[in-house]
C-alpha cells in the first residue's frame, strides 16, 4: 500500500517534470535560471533559439559570457539581491555566432523554503525592432531637428536681410525725402484716390500753404485753396500721360506744372506734380522776343529801302549799267530778299512764341489756297521739269482758318518739296476729306530726311545734313512755323521720309460743324 | 559482439546497486548532443547486441535502474563511437547540466560549503549504494578532497565518469576559470575508497 502511494507520487513528479519542460519550451520569453555565483543552471527552448546555443552549451557557463557588458550583469545581480527583482535593463546579448542583439532584461530572485537566496530567473526580450524603431525615430528627430535648425538659421538670416533691407529702405527713404525736401522744384504726390500724400517745402513756398493743412486732402477739397486752382487745370487736361501747363501765380511768378502718372506694375497708383519756376525764363524769353521783334522791324525798313533802290538800279532808272554791274546788283537783290524773308520768319516766330499769331479765323475753301500755291510755284516746277499732279474730291467743305497763315504753311511745304526735289522728279499734292477733318498731302521724290534727324524736323533752325551742302538757301524756320500754324488751328502735322527716295508731309485741319 | 566485449559485459553486469533513471537519461542527452538521435539509436542497438536492450525514451527519471546499466551504456558508447577515456570524462562533465535531479538539487548550490554539506543527500537520492563524503574543504588553499566510501570496486569507466561529474558540480559553485579534478585514490588500485582532489585557481 505504502509502495503504491510512493509510486503514484513518483509518477506525479515525473509528469510534473514533463509538464514543466513542455511549459518551459512553449514559453516565447527566453528564461534562464542562474545560481548565486552567476552560473547558468537551466535554460528554456526560447533561450536556445535566441542565443543559438543548445542547453548543454549554456548550462554551467557564467551568465556574463552571453552578454557584452560584464559589469552591468554584476550591477543587476547586486540589485536583485537588494531589491528582489529588476526590470527593463538594457543589455547586449552575444549569440553563438557572435551576433549582438539588444535585450531588455528582467530578473527575479529565487529563494528556498527557508528563504535563502538560491539564485535568480532572468528573462530576455529581444528589443532589436524596438531599438531600430527608436534609432529610426531618433534619426528622424535628429534630421527634423536639423531641418528646423537650418530653417531657423535661414529664417534668422532672412530676418537679418529683411532688417538690413528695411534699414536700407529707411535710409533710401530719408535720402529721397531729403532730396524731395531740398528739391528746387515743387513736388506734390497725389495717391490713386486723388488725395495729396506728399508736398515738399518748395511747393509749400510756391503755393503759400503748410503741408499739415493740405496733406490727405482730395483734389476737390484743395480746389478751395486759391493757389491750387491753377494746379487743377493740369488735372483737367490729362492724368494718364505726362502733361505740362504754365501756371501764373497771383504774386507774378510763373510756374510750369507737369503731371506725371506714377505707374507700378502697370497700374496707375497716383500722380506726381512737378512745379518748376519759369518766371526768369519767361522774362528772358520775353526780352529775347522783344529784342528780335525790335531788331527785325528796325532791319526790315532799311532792307526794304535797299531792295527798292536795287530794283530801280536794275531797271536803269539811275542810268545804264554794265552787264557785270547788273549781275552784282542782281546778287545783292537776291541776298536782300533772303534777309527780308528771314526777318519775316523771325517776326512770325516771335508772334508764335508770344501766342499772338493767329488772328483772323474765317471759313475758307482749302482748294483755293492750294491752287494759289500751285500758281505761285508753277515757274520753278516747270523749270525743274517736275512731274506735278494735284488730286482732290469733287466737293470739299470749307474749313475755319486764318487764311494767310495756312497759305504760309502750304507755301512752306511746297517750297521745301520743290527745293529738295531733283530735276525731272515728281510732286503729288492731294486733298481729301474725312468725317471730322480735312487732310492735305504733299509727296515729293526728293532727297528725303536722314532717319537720324527726323526727330528734329520741326525744331527751329533745323536743316537736314544732306541738303545744306546742295541747297544753301533756307532759314530752317519754315517747318517750325508750319507746325505751329497747324497746331494753332487744332490740326496735326506729320511726315514720312526715306533718304534719296522722297518725303511726304501731311497735315489735317478740323472741320467745324458750325460753319 | 567480440569475445572481449562479451566478457566485459558479463563483468559489468555483476556490478551491484541501483541508480535513478534520470542519470541514465543524462547519458542519452549527451550522446544525442554529440551524435544526434542516430547516435542514441546506435547505442541502443549495441545494448541490444550486448543482450541488455534498453529504450532511453522509456526510462522514468525517478525509477531505479541497475547501476550496471550506467556502466553498460558507457561501455557501449565507447565501443560504438570509439571514444577515449577523455570522452567518457567529458560525458560525466556534461551530464549534470541536463539532469532534472541535478536541477532540483542545484538549489543547494548557493555556496561551495553548502553544496558539499548537501552532496551526500544528493548522492543518496540518486544512488542506493556507498557514501559520498567531502573530507576536506580548504578555500584558502583552494582545494577539496572528496571520497566515496563503503562501496564496491567501481568499473574504471565509472571512475572516469565520476571525475567529470564531480568537476561539473564544482564548476557550478566555484567561480574560477580553471578548476581541475584528479582521482588520487582508487579501490581498483587497492585503496580503501575512491578519492578525488579538486583544485582551482
Amino acid at each position: 500500500m505504502e509502495e503504491d502511494k510512493f509510486k503514484i507520487a513518483r509518477e506525479d513528479v515525473e509528469d510534473l517534470e514533463i509538464y514543466i519542460k513542455e511549459f518551459s519550451d512553449f514559453l516565447p520569453l527566453a528564461v534562464c535560471s542562474v545560481n548565486p555565483v552567476g552560473v547558468i543552471i537551466n535554460v528554456n527552448k526560447a533561450t536556445e533559439d535566441l542565443t543559438n546555443y543548445i542547453s548543454l552549451e549554456l548550462v554551467g557557463e557564467s551568465v556574463s559570457t552571453i552578454f557584452s557588458d560584464k559589469k552591468k550583469i554584476e550591477e543587476i545581480e547586486k540589485e536583485i539581491t537588494e531589491k528582489g527583482s529588476v526590470h527593463g535593463k538594457e543589455l547586449i546579448l552575444i549569440t553563438k555566432d557572435k551576433k549582438e542583439i539588444p535585450m531588455s532584461v528582467s530578473a527575479s530572485m529565487r529563494k528556498d523554503r527557508e528563504g535563502n537566496y538560491i539564485g535568480y530567473f532572468i528573462g530576455l526580450t529581444n528589443i532589436t525592432e524596438l531599438k531600430k524603431f527608436q534609432e529610426d525615430l531618433e534619426k528622424k528627430v535628429k534630421e527634423r531637428t536639423k531641418e528646423l535648425e537650418d530653417s531657423k538659421k535661414s529664417l534668422i538670416k532672412m530676418l537679418e536681410d529683411v532688417k538690413e533691407a528695411q534699414e536700407n529702405a529707411e535710409e533710401e527713404k530719408n535720402k529721397t525725402l531729403a532730396i524731395i525736401t531740398n528739391f528746387t522744384d515743387g513736388l506734390l504726390v497725389f495717391d490713386r484716390e486723388g488725395k495729396l500724400s506728399l508736398i515738399n517745402y518748395q511747393a509749400e513756398l510756391f503755393l503759400g500753404v503748410k503741408s499739415q493743412d493740405v496733406i490727405d486732402k482730395s483734389i476737390s477739397e484743395l480746389k478751395d485753396i486759391p493757389a491750387f486752382n491753377s494746379i487743377m487745370k493740369i488735372f483737367k487736361k490729362d492724368t494718364k500721360n505726362v502733361s505740362k501747363q504754365e501756371l501764373p501765380l497771383e504774386n507774378g511768378q510763373i510756374l510750369e506744372g507737369s503731371t506725371i502718372p506714377i505707374i507700378r506694375k502697370g497700374q496707375n497708383i497716383g500722380n506726381l506734380v512737378v512745379l518748376h519756376n519759369i518766371t526768369r525764363e519767361k522774362a528772358i524769353e520775353t526780352m529775347k522776343s522783344d529784342f528780335v521783334s525790335l531788331t527785325a522791324h528796325q532791319l526790315r525798313t532799311p532792307l526794304s529801302a535797299i531792295k527798292w533802290t536795287l530794283k530801280l538800279l536794275l531797271k536803269g532808272d539811275f542810268g545804264k549799267i554794265t552787264k557785270d554791274q547788273k549781275e552784282f546788283i542782281e546778287r545783292m537783290s537776291r541776298s536782300t530778299e533772303r534777309m527780308i524773308l528771314l526777318i519775316g520768319d523771325l517776326l512770325n516766330i516771335t508772334k508764335i512764341e508770344e501766342g499772338r499769331y493767329i488772328f483772323d479765323m474765317a471759313p475758307t475753301d482749302m482748294e483755293t489756297i492750294v491752287l494759289s500755291a500751285i500758281s505761285l510755284y508753277k515757274v520753278p516746277i516747270e523749270k525743274k521739269k517736275i512731274e506735278f499732279t494735284f488730286k482732290k474730291p469733287k466737293k470739299l467743305p470749307k474749313v475755319k482758318m486764318d487764311v494767310e497763315k495756312i497759305k504760309l504753311a502750304v507755301q512752306n511745304l511746297f517750297d521745301n518739296a520743290i527745293k529738295y526735289t531733283h530735276s525731272k522728279g515728281s510732286l503729288q499734292v492731294e486733298l481729301s476729306c474725312g468725317t471730322n477733318e480735312l487732310e492735305f498731302k504733299i509727296k515729293d521724290s526728293g532727297m528725303g530726311i536722314p532717319k537720324s534727324q527726323q526727330e528734329r524736323v520741326f525744331s527751329k533752325f533745323f536743316r537736314g545734313a544732306n541738303v545744306t551742302k546742295i541747297v544753301t538757301e533756307g532759314t530752317g524756320l519754315g517747318l517750325f512755323i508750319t507746325k505751329n500754324i497747324i497746331e494753332a488751328h487744332g490740326g496735326k502735322i506729320w511726315f514720312e521720309s526715306e533718304e534719296n527716295k522722297g518725303t511726304t508731309f501731311y497735315f489735317t485741319l478740323p472741320l467745324s460743324k458750325n460753319i | 559482439m567480440t569475445e572481449e566485449e562479451k566478457q566485459e559485459v558479463i563483468e559489468i553486469m555483476k556490478i551491484p546497486g541501483n541508480v535513478r533513471g534520470a542519470i541514465l537519461q543524462t547519458l542519452a542527452d549527451y550522446i544525442r548532443y554529440k551524435k544526434k538521435n542516430e547516435g542514441v539509436k546506435m547505442v541502443e542497438e549495441k545494448l541490444r547486441e550486448f543482450g541488455h536492450p534498453l529504450k532511453f525514451e522509456e526510462i522514468k527519471p525517478l525509477s531505479w535502474y541497475p547501476e550496471s546499466t550506467t556502466v553498460l551504456i558507457l561501455f557501449a558508447s565507447k565501443e560504438v563511437f570509439n571514444w577515449a577515456d577523455d570522452d567518457i570524462f567529458e560525458m560525466g562533465n556534461f551530464t549534470p547540466k541536463s539532469s532534472f535531479i541535478v536541477t532540483m538539487f542545484i538549489k543547494h548550490f548557493v555556496s561551495l560549503k553548502k553544496t558539499l554539506e548537501q552532496s551526500n543527500i544528493h548522492w543518496r537520492k540518486n544512488l542506493d549504494f556507498g557514501e559520498f563524503e567531502p573530507t576536506e574543504l580548504n578555500e584558502k588553499e583552494k582545494y577539496i578532497v572528496l571520497r566515496i566510501k563503503g562501496v564496491y570496486k567501481f568499473h574504471r569507466l565509472l571512475c572516469i565518469y565520476h571525475g567529470g561529474y564531480f568537476l561539473r558540480v564544482a564548476q557550478f559553485v566555484i567561480k574560477s576559470k580553471k578548476i581541475t579534478i584528479e582521482e588520487t585514490k582508487c579501490m581498483l588500485k587497492g585503496a580503501p575508497y575512491h578519492e578525488y582532489l579538486v583544485r582551482w585557481e
